[in-house]
């Protein structure tokens, strides 16, 4: 079987021929795996704490800035604005306590056992009208366990508020510094190595102890 | 660009059907070895015995049926009868969604947990504290005997897809044909608690 193939002047190879195809090739798979990333920043970025903004050595000063969509116009920007948070929170102290002090409303709460109870103490400084609210203060052990990262029972005290300032009305800060102590229940035997502060992420600051 | 000596032969045709119909052919028959990419990590215990699911710790810590489970506010009537399963978890690593509940009969047919009456059919926990849940399955009379329950962090809907290449518990709820029959019989009534703190102790079995 034979085929007339007429000799080109000039024979081209496939990569010639195929250049402008070739170049484009990379763009091509930079396009599909950015178009098919997604869920990425859709779901995993803004879930969980991702982006680690200061990091400071204990008694210093972190500082947090994070951005969030003001749902309930709590800020004057109105419904749905994005507000710029920035708090400035000092690690003050960590250490472990034999019991917890009476919680706002409610019975009172036994430190578990197969647990112990640890007291973190901050000094928030942030201009007045910074939204605390759902705020995590995190301790971090030397094998990365996390603890207190849940919102739900980080505040073993009943606070809704476990950031804002002690007798604070709702969770809009209403004075420039303010201390606050909270508390995180943690492995016994566990060694402690970090705080980490957030307010829901994905941005957090950490302070190595 | 033109390719002006290209042509359309029968050799070429043939060439891109074959390999056409050979791919076709092989996703459709070649059998894909769904046990390495899909199939969960089962760690299989006992009643009473913990568990290391790596994200957590597992201790079923007592099995019960129930015509009728209550809480404060509610009180639900079983099908067939309630087994009642209290859990205690304790999360390794940071907070944990535990999603997967299920009990499985020797047919393996499969019954989720129901939400009445105080029962969980989750759970969320977060290192530093064990976490008492308690989970209702309602089973017909011949789904008691050799029953197990599978406890997750995964969710079980689309064929567990939500535990595929994760550690499973699978626990053998111990229950003989006989026992299943006084279990049956029995015309018992369990309070639930609401999900908390283990109490001292332990439970009575």
């Amino acid at each position: 079987m034979t085929t007339q193939v007429t000799p080109p002047v000039r024979p081209r190879g496939w990569w010639r021929r195929n250049a402008v195809w070739l170049v484009l090739l990379p763009v091509a798979i930079a396009t599909a795996a950015g178009a098919s990333s997604f869920r990425v920043w859709a779901f995993w970025w803004p879930d969980g704490l991702h982006h680690e903004v200061d990091r400071v050595a204990a008694g210093e000063p972190a500082h947090l800035v994070n951005e969030y969509v003001d749902l309930l116009a709590d800020a004057p920007e109105g419904v749905d604005a994005t507000v710029r948070r920035e708090v400035d929170a000092t690690v003050t102290g960590v250490e472990q306590v034999d019991e917890l002090p009476p919680p706002v409303y409610g019975d009172p709460v036994v430190i578990p056992d197969g647990s112990v109870a640890y007291e973190v103490r901050l000094r928030f400084a942030a201009k007045p009208g910074t939204d605390v609210s759902g705020c995590q203060i995190i301790l971090v052990a030397d094998d990365g366990t996390r603890y207190g990262e849940s919102q739900s029972v980080t505040n073993l005290i009943g606070n809704l508020y476990p950031c804002a300032a002690p007798g604070a009305e709702d969770n809009l800060s209403d004075r420039p510094e303010w201390d606050v102590t909270s508390y995180v229940l943690v492995d016994p035997g566990a060694r402690i190595t970090q705080v980490r502060l957030a307010f829901g992420g994905p941005e957090y600051v950490t302070t190595d102890l | 660009m033109r390719h002006g000596r290209r042509r359309i032969t029968w050799k070429g045709t043939a060439l891109v059907l074959g390999a056409v119909t050979a791919g076709c052919t092989l996703v459709a028959y070649v059998p894909q070895d769904v046990g390495v990419v899909e199939t969960p990590f089962v760690v299989e215990g006992a009643v009473g015995e913990t568990l290391d699911l790596t994200y957590a710790q597992l201790t079923v810590t007592d099995v019960r049926v129930a015509d009728t489970v209550t809480n404060v506010s509610e009180a639900a009537a079983a099908g067939g009868t309630f087994l009642v399963v209290d859990a205690t978890w304790r999360a390794a690593q940071g907070p944990t969604a535990l999603l997967g509940a299920e009990v499985t009969d020797p047919e393996g047919r499969r019954f989720w947990p129901t939400d009445q009456a105080g029962c969980a059919n989750s759970a969320d926990v977060q290192p530093g504290y064990s976490w008492r849940v308690t989970y209702c399955f309602d089973l017909p009379r011949d789904a008691l005997a050799g029953a197990t329950v599978r406890l997750a962090r995964g969710d079980q809907k689309e064929e567990h897809a939500g535990q595929r290449r994760d550690a499973v518990a699978v626990i053998d709820l111990g229950i003989s044909p006989e026992q299943a029959d006084t279990l049956w019989e029995a015309a018992d009534s369990v309070t639930t608690e609401a999900p908390g703190y283990p109490t001292t102790g332990g439970s009575a079995g």
